[in-house]
């Protein structure tokens, strides 16, 4: 005759679940964290007809919507003196692609302006940001 | 009792649901070459073919108002494939791609200004 058996008293923290919420935290804050990155603080204007881009950008200029650049974090100010300018230049020859995020709302003269610049710096392969129509 | 790790883990799995599903599509690129010559320079060489992006989807073809609508069949009807650009102090960037997008699309030449300082 077998007898039932007796029910364990379970010990300690159940692992699974709490395994399971800190993978999911986990990925929370990967994704947060990639999204965080991909996004320009900039309103980009919307062109149907733009290339995807296809290398990563190694020099990366801000433009908001009130004409102030950026490179990377660091405010460049709104005329360019002469030490933004070297600090362009050197970021320059040494990068490959630079890309502008301009905001949609900035005066189109002062892209221009800014794009005949960088020209002028020895910048070649020089790219505006854009999104896609949806 | 009740499940509070599954109601925890079937929220989040709907929280990145929520977060993929607003993520904007990736930027694109636009490259513009600006040419060396100035606005006036142009201006005073030569008035033909030149075209002042005004802003609110106005353009001025050789000292002639246009809405942007009526752009590509006046330039069509001229038999232009080149065109110098460009921009008033009010134009915006947006403006002055949506100028910028039709005139590639037909294979019509853009020397960009820059704006006279």
């Amino acid at each position: 005759m077998r007898l039932p058996r007796a029910a364990v008293p379970r010990t300690g923290l159940d692992l699974l679940p709490l395994l399971n919420v800190v993978l999911l935290l986990l990925g929370f804050f990967l994704l947060l964290a990639r999204i965080d990155r991909g996004a320009p603080e900039v309103g980009l204007p919307i062109a149907g007809a733009a290339q995807a881009i296809q290398s990563p950008a190694s020099l990366s200029l801000r433009l908001d919507a009130s004409g102030d650049l950026f490179m990377g974090d660091r405010p460049l100010g709104e005329r360019l003196d002469a030490a933004a300018l070297s600090a362009l230049q050197a970021a320059a020859a040494t990068a490959g692609p630079v890309e502008l995020h301009a905001d949609a709302a900035v005066p189109a003269a002062r892209v221009l302006m800014l794009l005949q610049t960088l020209q002028r710096i020895g910048v070649r392969d020089l790219r505006i940001l854009t999104r896609p129509r949806e | 009792m009740l499940g509070l790790t599954s109601l925890v883990d079937v929220v989040f799995i709907l929280l990145f649901f929520f977060m993929l599903a607003a993520r904007e599509s990736a930027p694109q690129a636009l490259s513009l070459t600006v040419s060396d010559a100035t606005e006036t320079s142009a201006a005073a060489s030569t008035s033909q073919g030149l075209l002042r992006v005004l802003g609110s989807g106005r353009i001025e073809l050789d000292g002639r108002v246009l809405e942007l609508s009526a752009l590509m069949p006046v330039l069509r009807a001229g038999a232009r494939d080149q065109v110098k650009v460009a921009v008033a102090p009010a134009a915006q960037l947006q403006d002055l791609i949506d100028v910028l997008e039709p005139l590639r699309a037909a294979g019509i030449g853009v020397h960009l200004l820059a704006p006279a300082a």
